[in-house]
C-alpha cells in the first residue's frame, strides 16, 4: 500500500456549509487530504457526500467556510478554470460527449485548454486509452460502448489533463454488476500509481483494498474518520455500526 | 347457412344477428352514407363516377357479409385463428372507405374543372410567380432572375455547413454564392418590379439570414448568468412573441422611414420579419440548449474548459442537432408570414394573387386555391426535408 | 490572469447603459423625424369622441378587444374539438381515415392563414346557398363567420399534431400495466393514459391558444371590427399613427399576458412532482 506523505496537504476544507434553498446540505465539514492519499467517502444517500466532492471543483458553490485546493482558495471570482485543470472528475452517469469519438472525448480538453498540438494530444489520448484497456475502441462513439467501457473512457478523459487530484462520484453505481470489476481495476491501478483520489462509492471491497482512510458522512457532516481496518472491524460510532449492518445485509 | 350472410342484403343486420353490436351500428351508418352518396351518381354521373359508385356499393355489401360470417365462425369456434376476423374487418373497411374517398375526389375534381375562370388564372400565372418583371418595360432585367441560382446554391451550402459545423472553404464558397446572387438581383428588388412568388422567396431568405444570428444571440442570452443580458433578451423574446405580426409590421412601417429615410418600406418589412422571427428562434435555441443533460456542461467545466469553450465545443454542436427540425418549421412559418406583408401593399405571392382577384372580379375561388396550392407545394417540400433530417438523426442513434 | 468577469456590476451597468442609449438614439431619431414632418404626438386622442362608434376612441378600442376575445373563444373551442377528432384519426388503424387526416393536417398547416381566410370568405362563402349566406351575415357578420372558420381549421391542424404526439408520448408499458391490473380498455384510457397525455399536451396547446388570439388580428383584412381593425381606423381618422399602434400593441399584450398567466396556473396544477 502506498504511504501518504503526511506533511503535504493538497486539499484543505474548513467549516464548509452548503444550502440548497432551505435545505442545509453541508453542515460545517472539515477535512484535509494529503498528496498521494486515497480517501473513500461512504454514507447513506442524501448524506451530502456527493455534494461535498462537487464543491471541491466548485460544480457546487459553498456559502460559508473555506476550501483550498493546491494553494488556491475557492471563492467567487477566483480562477476556477485553473483549479479545475488540476482536479479531474468522474461522474456516476459518465457524461461522455456523445457527438465526439472516444479519442476526441479524451483529447478535447488538452487541445482546447492546454493548447496541445493535435498529434501530441492524439498520442497522449491513445496512451491513456491503452492504460484503461480500450485503445482498440478509440474511433467508436460513446453510445457504441458498454457502460463499463464508457466509464473507463471517462477516467481516461479526466486523466488527460494530468490532474493532481481525481474525484470519483459513485463511478460504479450506474453499472451492471458484471462491469463493476473492470472499472474498479482501473481505479486500483491508478491508486497504486500514487494519484490523490477522493472516491464516493459503495464498493466496500475497494475501500478495504486501496483506501488510506475511510470517511463516513451522515446528515451533512463527517461522523467518523478511520483507517479501513478500523472502520470495518471496529467502528466507533453507533450510526456507523448501523450503516455497516445495513449494507452487509443488503 | 351462416346467419351473418344477412349482411349481404342489408349491411349491419348480419352483425346484429352475430351480436357484434358496435360493428353493426358502424356498418348500418356506413351503408346509409354510401347509398346516399353513390345512388345519385350511379343514376346520373359521369362514366368513371358510375364505375366507382358501383364498385363502392358492391364492396359495401360483400364486405359486410363476409365480415359478419367471419365473426360468426369465430364465435362458433369453427375458426381457430382469432386474429382472422378482425383482419377481415380491417381489410374491408379500408376498401370501402378508400372507394368512398376516391368517389368524392372524383366529384371534386370534375367540379373544379367545370369552373369558368381557369384560363384567366393561367394568363395571370407569370404575374403571380414573378410580378411585374414580366412586363415589356422590364424585359431587359428578366435575366436577373438567374441570380436566384447562385443565391440558392450559396444558402444550401451554408446550411449544410451549419449542420456539419466544419469546412471553412465551403463556408466561403457559400458566402460568395449569396453575394453574387444578391448583386445580380439587387436592381430588381423593389416593389415596382419584383413580385409574386419570387418576392416571397426573397423576403423569406432575407428574413431568415438576419433572424438566425439574432435569434441565436437572444436565445443564448436568455439563459445567460449575467442578469442584464438575461433580462434584456427575455424582454425582447416575450415582447415580440406577445403581439401579432401585423402589429410588428405596422410599427416598423411607421417608424423606419424616420430612421432610414423615405422609400425604405421594403426594409421595414424585412426587418419586421427578421425581428419577429428572431424571438421565436430564440425560444428554439433556448429549448435546444436546455434539453441537454446538465452533466455535459459539468463534465466540460470539470475538465477545465471555460464557459464559452464548453458552449462552443460541447453544448452547441449537440444542441444544433436538436434545433434543426424546429428551425425548419420556423422557416415555414416565416414563409407563410411573408403573406402578411401584402397588408402594407408589398406585391408578394398573396398580394399579387389578391390584386389579380380584385381585377378579374369573378375568379376568386380559382385564384385563392391556386395561391394556396403554391404555398403548399413550397412548404410541404420543406417540411418533408425536415422530416427526413429527423429520420436520418434517429437512424444515427 | 482571467480578469474579465462579465458578472462584474460595473461591466453590467455599462452594458445596460449601452442598451438604454441605443433605444434612446432610436427614439430621438424618430421624434426628430416626427418634428420635421410637423406631427405632434397627442395621447389625448384616446379620450376624444370616436368618429367610428359611440363613446370615445378608447371605447372603440375596447369594443374591438371585446370582438377579438369573442372570436378567439369560439375559435378555440371549435379548433380543440376538430383537433382532437383529427389527431385521434391520425392514429386510426384504418389506413384511409389516417391518410385523410394526414392530408388535412398537411394542407392546412402549410398554407398561410391569410390565404385561408380569403379562400373561405371570397371563395367558399359565396358558393353557399343565398339563404344560408344571408342568415349567417345578419346573425354574426359574414367576415366573422369566415374568420372563425379559417382560424378554427388552421389551428385545429396544429392541435391535431399536439394531440397525436401527446398520445404517442405515453410509453407502451403504461397500457400494459393498466391491462395487467385488470382495468378495461376505457378505464386504462381514462384513468391512466389521458391524465398523463394531458400533462404533455397542455403547454403546446396553450401556445396554440395564444397564437390563435394573435392570429385573429387578420380578421381586420375582411373588415371584421376587432381590435386591430378599429386601431387602424382610429389612425386614419385621427392621423395619430403612433398612438393607435401603441393602443393596439398594449391591447394584445394585455390579452397575451393574461392567457399566459392562466396557462401557468393550469400548468402548475397539472405538473407532476419530480424529485429534485
Amino acid at each position: 500500500m502506498t504511504q501518504a506523505n503526511s506533511t503535504d496537504p493538497i486539499i484543505i476544507a474548513q467549516d464548509v456549509h452548503k444550502y440548497f434553498g432551505q435545505f442545509h446540505a453541508l453542515r460545517g465539514v472539515n477535512m484535509t487530504v494529503q498528496k498521494g492519499e486515497v480517501l473513500v467517502i461512504v454514507g447513506p444517500s442524501g448524506s451530502g457526500k456527493s455534494t461535498f466532492i462537487r464543491t471541491i471543483n466548485r460544480l457546487e458553490a459553498h456559502q460559508k467556510g473555506t476550501i483550498i485546493v493546491d494553494g488556491i482558495e475557492l471563492k467567487e471570482g477566483s480562477n476556477l478554470d485553473a483549479i479545475r485543470r488540476e482536479v479531474g472528475m468522474v461522474f456516476q452517469s459518465f457524461n461522455l460527449f456523445p457527438h465526439l469519438t472516444v479519442l476526441q472525448n479524451v483529447t478535447l480538453a488538452p487541445m482546447q485548454v492546454r493548447k496541445m498540438p493535435k498529434d501530441k494530444a492524439n498520442a497522449l489520448g491513445m496512451e491513456l486509452l491503452e492504460r484503461v484497456g480500450i485503445s482498440e475502441q478509440a474511433q467508436k462513439f460513446p453510445a457504441q460502448l458498454s457502460g463499463g467501457q464508457q466509464q473507463r473512457v471517462a477516467i481516461a478523459r479526466a486523466l488527460a489533463m494530468q490532474p493532481k487530484v481525481m474525484l470519483f462520484d459513485e463511478p460504479t453505481s450506474a453499472l451492471d454488476p458484471e462491469m463493476v470489476g473492470e472499472v474498479l481495476d482501473v481505479m486500483k491501478t491508478l491508486a497504486k500509481s500514487g494519484m490523490t483520489m477522493l472516491c464516493v462509492t459503495h464498493e466496500m471491497g475497494f475501500a478495504k483494498a486501496v483506501a488510506n482512510r475511510v470517511v463516513f458522512f451522515d446528515q451533512g457532516n463527517i461522523v467518523e474518520e478511520n483507517t479501513p481496518e478500523g472502520f470495518f472491524n471496529n467502528p466507533q460510532h453507533e450510526r456507523t455500526k448501523m450503516f455497516l449492518n445495513q449494507i452487509r445485509h443488503a | 347457412m351462416n346467419i351473418g350472410a344477412l349482411s349481404f342484403v342489408i349491411p349491419g343486420v348480419g352483425q346484429f344477428a352475430v351480436q357484434t353490436l358496435f360493428l353493426g351500428i358502424q356498418y348500418l351508418l356506413a351503408a346509409i352514407t354510401v347509398w346516399l352518396v353513390a345512388l345519385p351518381i350511379l343514376l346520373s354521373g359521369p362514366l368513371e363516377g358510375r364505375i366507382i359508385a358501383l364498385a363502392l356499393l358492391v364492396s359495401l355489401h360483400v364486405g359486410a357479409g363476409i365480415t359478419a360470417i367471419a365473426w360468426k365462425q369465430r364465435a362458433d369456434g369453427l375458426e381457430k385463428n382469432l386474429a382472422k376476423a378482425p383482419r377481415t374487418y380491417r381489410l374491408w373497411s379500408n376498401v370501402i372507405a378508400g372507394l368512398l374517398v376516391l368517389l368524392l375526389v372524383d366529384l371534386f375534381a370534375r367540379w373544379l374543372l367545370s369552373l369558368p375562370s381557369w384560363s384567366a388564372v393561367a394568363s395571370n400565372l407569370t404575374f403571380i410567380l414573378i410580378g411585374k418583371l414580366r412586363a415589356p418595360s422590364n424585359a431587359e432585367d428578366l435575366w436577373r432572375l438567374w441570380g436566384f441560382v447562385p443565391l440558392m446554391i450559396g444558402l444550401v451550402v451554408g446550411w449544410n455547413l451549419f449542420r456539419a459545423k466544419k469546412g471553412l472553404l465551403g463556408l466561403v464558397l457559400g458566402f460568395v454564392g449569396v453575394i453574387i446572387g444578391t448583386v445580380i438581383l439587387w436592381p430588381i428588388i423593389n416593389n415596382q418590379v419584383l413580385g409574386g412568388l419570387a418576392m416571397s422567396v426573397m423576403l423569406a431568405l432575407w428574413g431568415i439570414v438576419l433572424a438566425l444570428p439574432l435569434g441565436m444571440l437572444v436565445g443564448i442570452g436568455r439563459i445567460s448568468e449575467i442578469p442584464v443580458v438575461r433580462i434584456s433578451s427575455t424582454i425582447w423574446i416575450e415582447l415580440f412573441r406577445s403581439i401579432p405580426f401585423v402589429a410588428v409590421i405596422f410599427w416598423f412601417y411607421i417608424c423606419l422611414p424616420y430612421v432610414l429615410g423615405q422609400g425604405t418600406q421594403l426594409y421595414a418589412v424585412v426587418l419586421a420579419l427578421a425581428i419577429f422571427t428572431s424571438s421565436y428562434i430564440g425560444e428554439i435555441v433556448r429549448a435546444g440548449l436546455q434539453s441537454l443533460p446538465k452533466g455535459q456542461t459539468e463534465a466540460s467545466r470539470s475538465l477545465g474548459l471555460s464557459g464559452s469553450q464548453a458552449m462552443i465545443q460541447v453544448v452547441l454542436p449537440q444542441a444544433i442537432q436538436n434545433m434543426i427540425p424546429p428551425l425548419v418549421g420556423q422557416f415555414i412559418s416565416l414563409f407563410k408570414d411573408t403573406s402578411l406583408t401584402s397588408i402594407v401593399s408589398i406585391l408578394e405571392l398573396f398580394g399579387a394573387g389578391r390584386s389579380v382577384a380584385n381585377r378579374l372580379g369573378n375568379a376568386t375561388f380559382e385564384i385563392y386555391l391556386t395561391i394556396a396550392v403554391i404555398y403548399f407545394i413550397v412548404n410541404y417540400s420543406l417540411s418533408r426535408l425536415a422530416a427526413s433530417l429527423e429520420g436520418a438523426k434517429a437512424k444515427e442513434r | 490572469m482571467n480578469s474579465f468577469n462579465p458578472k462584474n456590476p460595473v461591466i453590467q451597468s455599462l452594458f445596460g447603459a449601452f442598451l438604454i442609449a441605443l433605444v434612446g438614439v432610436l427614439v430621438w431619431q424618430i421624434s426628430q423625424g416626427l418634428k420635421a414632418n410637423n406631427i405632434v404626438l397627442d395621447w389625448g386622442v384616446l379620450g376624444q369622441p370616436s368618429q367610428i362608434t359611440s363613446g370615445s376612441n378608447l371605447t372603440t378600442i375596447l369594443l374591438g378587444m371585446w370582438l377579438t376575445i369573442r372570436i378567439a373563444l369560439v375559435s378555440i373551442i371549435l379548433a380543440l374539438l376538430l383537433g382532437i377528432v383529427v389527431g385521434v384519426s391520425r392514429l386510426s388503424s384504418n389506413t384511409v381515415v389516417r391518410l385523410v387526416a394526414t392530408a388535412y393536417v398537411e394542407f392546412f398547416r402549410n398554407t398561410p392563414l391569410l390565404v385561408q381566410i380569403f379562400f373561405w370568405y371570397f371563395g367558399v362563402f359565396n358558393l353557399l346557398p343565398k339563404v344560408v349566406q344571408d342568415s349567417l351575415d345578419t346573425q354574426f357578420g359574414a367576415p366573422t363567420v369566415a374568420v372563425v372558420a379559417a382560424l378554427s381549421i388552421y389551428t385545429s391542424s396544429y392541435i391535431a399534431e399536439t394531440i397525436r404526439a401527446g398520445i404517442q408520448s405515453i410509453p407502451k408499458g403504461q397500457f400494459e400495466a393498466g391491462d395487467s391490473l385488470g382495468l378495461s380498455g376505457f378505464q386504462t384510457l381514462g384513468l391512466i393514459i389521458l391524465p398523463q397525455a394531458l400533462r404533455v399536451v397542455i403547454p403546446p396547446l396553450g401556445n396554440q391558444f395564444l397564437n390563435l388570439t394573435k392570429n385573429s388580428s387578420l380578421a381586420s383584412q375582411l373588415g371584421a371590427q376587432e381590435l386591430f381593425y378599429y386601431g387602424i381606423q382610429m389612425q386614419s381618422y385621427s392621423g395619430q399613427g403612433f398612438v393607435s399602434i401603441s393602443a393596439i400593441t398594449l391591447g394584445y399584450l394585455v390579452m397575451s399576458l393574461s392567457i399566459t398567466a392562466i396557462l401557468t396556473l393550469i400548468n402548475n396544477r397539472f405538473a407532476l412532482a419530480v424529485r429534485k
